[in-house]
């Protein structure tokens, strides 16, 4: 044997942690299709679901606030103006309400054999990536419905999607990390999700937040990105670059800040069980 | 040779209960530093464990090392250190290689997976990638004897069939350091002994092994060397022999100083019968009739019951009974079994019962004497629990040495 003598530690750096998981990626390969399929595996409509619950979803949205309360949309007709925002913001709330008991979830796991911790919120998350690729037919079969022009802009998808993803990251692993100490955390979830919904311009368009507050409310990077998605998409003019700078600049510390956070917690969890 | 593992003054602290305790990890370190402070020196101080407490000891490269100790001791948590799921309070932990644990029970199976999917997961938290743990598939599914059950999801699994698979991968992946951890308890026993020539095999390929079990049969006859952990410490450390017979000793002296304060007849003034007939004292004395309370293994031994009678008594029927700690009578006999009357007794006197040699092995024998009236009618006294701590051959997990020969014929 030619390896070291190497010292057994939990603190690592940025790039030693980034490595780990690296090394790990078969691991996350096998922990995202585990989470994709015990999710459906036991439901007889199976992956039907990843369809059904949007769908229900933008139908009841766009009678009540489409036909009943008719929010003003401009030009773009509601069920597309609402489903556009709905996509992300369900991947959103769908992921981290995944990756916050992620790490409860398993505990068994968890006492019994070391890997890098981070590997279930991040393949919880990743898993929902799947439901959002399936939930993006509807939207599909929207557009060409509704005869939505495609813009050049859509380019700017992708960007906006990282950044999401890295905020989700952040969120999904402070959550995971607070939730094995604090089990309320779980419960606090859905609460906070239905409330932050309404802090953010899913079902409702961005002109109807007065001026004066807008600046405080696009402190919220959920209001950015939906913002920008559907600028992007439905009115084909580029993101407004000041904000999304802004929430991604915020989406990043928070990552850095909960990775950091995470890695710190991650050995005194095993500890309280 | 190479060292393999090294415990460098480690210490593993538990907070136990209180949900301030698990808030403060919350905590940024300045600020959980301080709690620490007062909550160490305060009331809190009670609800801390030390599950180790300043621990040192090497491991050479392909060196079996057994690690012993009741419960509590602090094995499984030096264990779950080596296999990094918890890190020490303080002091190093060092390692070469790849480290396969057999942490309890099914090592990192996830109930929903079936049997093959988690062959991966697990292999793959192991650290290999999937390719290679398509070389190694089959070889870990004939092992485990599971072919009919590989798509079955492990929760329908028994918990021998849990740890049949969960074994086969941890001693499949080759692991340069492997953690073994009273598994092999569970399982039928021609499991059983695959286990153990497969943790030879593992042995011969120059993996270390580190091995914990309540098993001394076990532990005596595969262990290079052997740690005695007790409250977190080291009790003894070195060659089987030596350090089983430390543990064994701690062991008898638990079992006398657990039972002996009660009050069943102990108490050697307290009359149990009629008291025609009182028994006085019992003693043990040695070849030399010398008083004892400790005899090796295949010596001879007196029992001596010290009465004394208040009125003319003649020919009573003495009952005497050996248990060993918990697994009843070893011994039971009157005098009239061996033919012996004793006619009229004295006022006061003895009766010695003389055994050639005591050939039972690591035990902490009770003495129970009854004295009954001829007839077996009446019970003049009887006292109880007398203890005799008999040493044996420490690498012996037997009750009982009996002599024997040893020849070689053709």
């Amino acid at each position: 044997m030619n390896t070291d003598l190497t010292i057994l530690k939990s603190r690592r750096s940025l790039n030693e942690n980034m490595l780990a998981i690296f090394k790990y990626r078969e691991l996350i390969l096998i922990w995202i299709y585990r989470e994709i399929r015990s999710r459906y595996r036991q439901s007889a409509l199976g992956l039907g679901w990843a369809i059904v619950q949007p769908l229900v979803q933008i139908v009841v949205i766009s009678v009540i606030f489409g036909n009943i309360i008719r929010v003003p949309t401009g030009d773009t007709p509601y069920p597309v103006f609402a489903y556009v925002a709905i996509l992300p913001w369900t991947f959103f709330s769908g992921a981290v309400s995944a990756a916050v008991p992620s790490l409860v979830n398993s505990m068994d796991l968890l006492t019994k054999i070391y890997f890098p911790r981070e590997i279930l919120p991040i393949s919880a998350i990743l898993a929902r990536v799947f439901d959002l690729a399936i939930a993006g037919v509807i939207y599909i079969a929207l557009i060409t419905i509704y005869k939505i022009p495609l813009f050049a802009t859509i380019l700017y998808v992708p960007l906006i999607f990282l950044l999401q993803l890295i905020f989700i990251a952040g969120i999904g692993l402070l959550g995971a990390a607070i939730s094995v100490f604090l089990r309320d955390i779980s419960y606090a979830v859905p609460i906070g999700m239905q409330l932050w919904m309404y802090l953010t311009p899913v079902i409702y368009p961005i002109d109807l937040v007065p001026e004066q507050w807008r600046s405080i409310y696009m402190l919220n990077p959920m209001a950015v990105y939906i913002q920008s998605y559907r600028q992007v998409v439905l009115d084909g003019t580029p993101p407004q670059f000041e904000y999304l700078a802004l929430a991604g600049a915020i989406s990043i510390i928070i990552f850095i800040f909960g990775y950091y956070y995470f890695k710190r917690l991650e050995m005194a969890m095993t500890d309280i069980i | 040779m190479q060292t393999s593992v090294q415990f460098d003054n480690v210490y593993k602290r538990y907070d136990l209960g209180s949900r301030r305790a698990s808030l403060k990890y919350l905590l940024p370190d300045y600020f959980f530093k301080r709690i620490e402070a007062r909550s160490t020196s305060g009331k809190h101080s009670k609800n801390i464990l030390w599950a180790l407490n300043g621990v040192t000891f090497d491991v050479e490269q392909g060196e079996m090392l057994g690690l012993i100790g009741p419960n509590g001791a602090g094995k499984t948590t030096a264990l779950s250190l080596l296999a990094g799921i918890m890190s020490p309070t303080s002091g190093e932990i060092r390692a070469r290689g790849r480290i396969g644990a057999l942490i309890k029970l099914g090592a990192g199976f996830h109930p929903d997976l079936s049997g093959r999917e988690n062959v991966y997961l697990n292999g793959t938290i192991l650290g290999l990638q999937r390719k290679e743990i398509d070389k190694l598939y089959d070889a870990i599914v004939d092992f485990s004897e599971l072919e009919d059950f590989m798509e079955t999801p492990v929760k329908r699994y028994s918990s021998g069939m849990y740890v049949r698979l969960g074994f086969s991968v941890a001693v499949h992946i080759n692991p340069d350091i492997l953690l073994v951890d009273e598994i092999l308890s569970v399982g039928d026993v021609s499991f059983q002994s695959r286990c153990i020539n497969r943790i030879g095999e593992v042995r011969e390929q120059g993996s270390t092994i580190i091995y914990v079990s309540h098993n001394m049969h076990q532990i005596a006859s595969f262990c290079d060397r052997v740690v005695y952990l007790n409250h977190g410490k080291i009790r003894g450390i070195g060659d089987p022999a030596e350090t089983l017979t430390i543990y064994n000793q701690d062991l008898m002296n638990r079992q006398s100083s657990g039972t002996a304060a009660i009050d069943d007849g102990s108490d050697l003034t307290q009359v149990n019968g009629t008291g025609r007939l009182m028994i006085n004292n019992v003693k043990f004395l040695n070849s030399k009739k010398e008083e004892i309370s400790t005899i090796r293994s295949g010596d001879p031994l007196t029992l001596r019951i010290i009465y004394q009678c208040k009125e003319k008594i003649a020919d009573p029927l003495v009952d005497i009974v050996i248990r060993d700690a918990a697994r009843g009578n070893m011994f039971q006999a009157t005098n009239r079994d061996f033919g012996i009357e004793f006619g009229e007794l004295d006022e006061i006197g003895y009766l010695d019962i003389n055994f050639h040699y005591i050939n039972s092995n690591n035990q902490v024998l009770s003495f129970f004497v009854t004295i009954w009236n001829t007839n077996h009618t009446e019970c003049y006294d009887w006292k109880r629990n007398f203890k005799l701590q008999v040493n044996g051959v420490p690498m012996s997990s037997g009750r009982i040495m009996f002599e024997c020969d040893w020849e070689k014929g053709k």
